[in-house]
């Protein structure tokens, strides 16, 4: 009787302690006077009270969470806006600092000046040797000054790249060449690992965990070559799973699920199934787990409700539903929300991705997910 | 010096006369549907990724660029704004651009081609603002003087087509012979289907659909009230 008490109370101690394996990203600042003076003060504490203990953000030259992207005032006064010099402002070591987030996803890119200021480093060209340079001093500063700083800390904190394939299919674009992107996108990953190891070995008694992740998008889809233009297409040749995954190092395989979740890859109607999004993403992490030894994250699971929430075969709930049901079956590390606010309106893209937003209850199920998935 | 006279002489010979309260405040005509202004609003650099005045942009997609035929001329608009509205940027104060450039590379300066002075090499992209040639690689200064003008870009005719363009999105075979045709832009009072050289029949037309018997399984083009779409391949 007594083990049995002593065994629910540890149960309901555990289940009352933030999650580390599951939380939330916040990409791109949305400028709303209510998150001034930055949604890094502010998310944190909407992370912890949803029970979750893990946050995602961008760590990189192009935003710094106060200004739009590439506002041309962005990192005023930082001289150089590589990652080390971002992650010692105040609002980024609040978020690295905070007691209740147990894991950081830190989506870091080094940054070189090409003549307009700090800008993320350029990988659309033949030679990158001198890129990759940089790339590799940046990453190995920064993991320097994480073991260093926070090396006491019960954290893991996780280095993540976003979306091999967008910025494979932007190299594609730029240079004509699927070739190049394969090769500098292969030598970029390892660039950033091998950075990442070095510094872990010298650092090995540390009680922070310090780990990087690859992160693909495309599972289904690829990239096809039309006319002179490059697109995803069902029928594409290549993809950063099936060409760079087998010839790169990383800890972690990173999944961003959108093309999973939110429509079949055959047709892209959104308006389809709400069941068909967990066999969707049930289907591909199997697929992913086929590829790699490596543990794999959900990098990002998001469905804007401005968008399926009109929907006649069902909004986000049983969309979510369904996902998450997949999730408890197939385990994957990690799970990432995208994202804790609503997007800033007027683009003509969806808005209301925001799980967590003030502007409305989260949802239930969510909450329930949340504390739950051990 | 001659550059600075130059610019000097062509500031004042522009401001005579010039009055503010006529510029027009919007240079694209009313009617336009809501994609095609979001993607001049992203072309012209009103709403781009980069609000920067120079942008580094690919050569290889450039050199593939074709002029439009009008202000919804949709396929060739996404491909300028998918070339145009790019992240990276370079350095520009008003008489020469700072670049970290390679010979992959392009610049593109949002300002139209007769209001900036250069050496030779530069050219003017499809909706009139400057592009620069990159000669080597490495960090380089380019000489480009920006002048004074009253000249509007987008500079396309006045009396432009405001018509949407067929585009052609896919061509699906139905059978050895008939191919069902996706896109936008087939309404019209004359539809005709080309396949290489030959015209098909046309068996169905709808506003986003053509069926057409065709000779062969290789590349489809439309024609609606005489304007044509790009070619197409048959998806196999």
């Amino acid at each position: 009787m007594r083990v049995l008490a002593l065994a629910a109370a540890f149960a309901a101690l555990l289940l009352a302690q933030p999650n580390p394996r599951v939380g939330f990203y916040q990409w791109e600042s949305p400028i709303r006077d209510a998150l001034l003076p930055s949604p890094l003060f502010t998310a944190p504490s909407l992370i912890e009270r949803a029970g979750a203990g893990l946050f995602r953000i961008y760590v990189g030259s192009r935003f710094d969470y106060l200004h739009p992207v590439l506002s041309p005032q962005r990192f005023e006064g930082v001289a150089h806006c590589t990652p080390v010099d971002i992650l010692r402002l105040s609002r980024y070591r609040h978020v690295v600092e905070h007691p209740a987030l147990r894991t950081i996803i830190l989506t870091v890119y080094p940054s070189r000046d090409y003549g307009g200021g700090c800008d993320d480093i350029n990988l659309s060209r033949p030679g990158i040797g001198a890129a990759l340079d940089d790339e590799y001093r940046q990453m190995f500063a920064l993991s320097e000054y994480l073991l260093n700083t926070y090396g006491n800390l019960d954290k893991t904190v996780i280095l993540a790249n976003t979306e091999a394939d967008n910025r494979m299919l932007e190299i594609m674009r730029h240079t004509g060449s699927s070739e190049l992107a394969i090769r500098n996108m292969i030598a970029w990953q390892n660039t950033r690992f091998r950075a990442v190891d070095q510094a872990r070995r010298r650092h090995p008694n540390t009680r922070l965990k310090l780990l990087n992740a690859f992160e693909i998008a495309l599972v289904n889809l690829a990239i096809e070559q039309q006319g002179y233009r490059f697109v995803k297409s069902p029928r594409g040749r290549w993809n950063a799973l099936r060409d760079v995954v087998p010839k790169a190092s990383f800890d972690l395989l990173s999944y961003s699920a959108y093309e999973s979740t939110n429509a079949p890859f055959e047709t892209g109607v959104i308006d389809s199934p709400p069941e068909g999004t967990g066999q969707r993403l049930a289907r591909d992490l199997t697929l992913i787990a086929r590829e790699t030894s490596k543990p794999v994250m959900i990098g990002e699971l998001g469905i804007p409700r401005d968008v399926y929430d009109r929907l006649p075969s069902g909004g986000v709930e049983p969309r979510l539903a369904s996902a998450l049901a997949a999730i408890r079956r197939l385990r994957p590390a990690y799970v990432v929300f995208w994202q804790v606010y609503d997007a800033p309106a007027g683009r003509l893209e969806p808005v209301e991705f925001g799980w967590l937003d003030p502007a409305r209850a989260p949802s239930r199920l969510l909450l329930e997910f949340v504390r739950s998935y051990r | 010096m001659i550059l600075v006279g130059l610019l000097l002489v062509s500031a004042l010979w522009l401001s005579i006369g010039r009055d503010p309260a006529l510029a027009p405040r919007e240079p694209w005509p009313r009617g336009l549907s809501a994609e095609a202004v979001a993607l001049w609003q992203r072309a012209l650099g009103l709403t781009a990724r980069n609000p920067a005045p120079a942008i580094l942009v690919s050569r290889y997609q450039f050199e593939h660029l074709r002029p439009l035929r009008s202000w919804q001329d949709m396929e060739r608009l996404r491909n300028y704004v998918e070339w145009a509205d790019r992240a990276e940027s370079v350095g520009f104060n008003g008489t020469e651009v700072d670049a970290d450039a390679s010979t992959g590379d392009l610049i593109l300066l949002r300002l139209p081609r007769s209001r900036v002075l250069v050496r030779g090499g530069e050219v003017r992209d499809p909706i009139g603002f400057t592009v620069l040639p990159v000669k080597r690689d490495g960090r380089q200064r380019i000489p480009a003087v920006q002048a004074v003008s009253q000249v509007p870009v987008p500079t396309l005719a006045l009396n432009f087509p405001r018509r949407l363009m067929p585009v052609i999105h896919a061509v699906v075979p139905r059978s050895m012979t008939i191919v069902e045709i996706y896109g936008e832009g087939f309404s019209g009072s004359r539809i005709r289907v080309f396949s290489e050289d030959s015209e098909a029949q046309v068996l169905y037309a709808g506003a986003n659909q053509i069926n057409a018997a065709v000779a062969a399984l290789d590349r489809v083009a439309v024609e609606v009230d005489g304007f044509r779409s790009d070619w197409c391949e048959v998806r196999r």
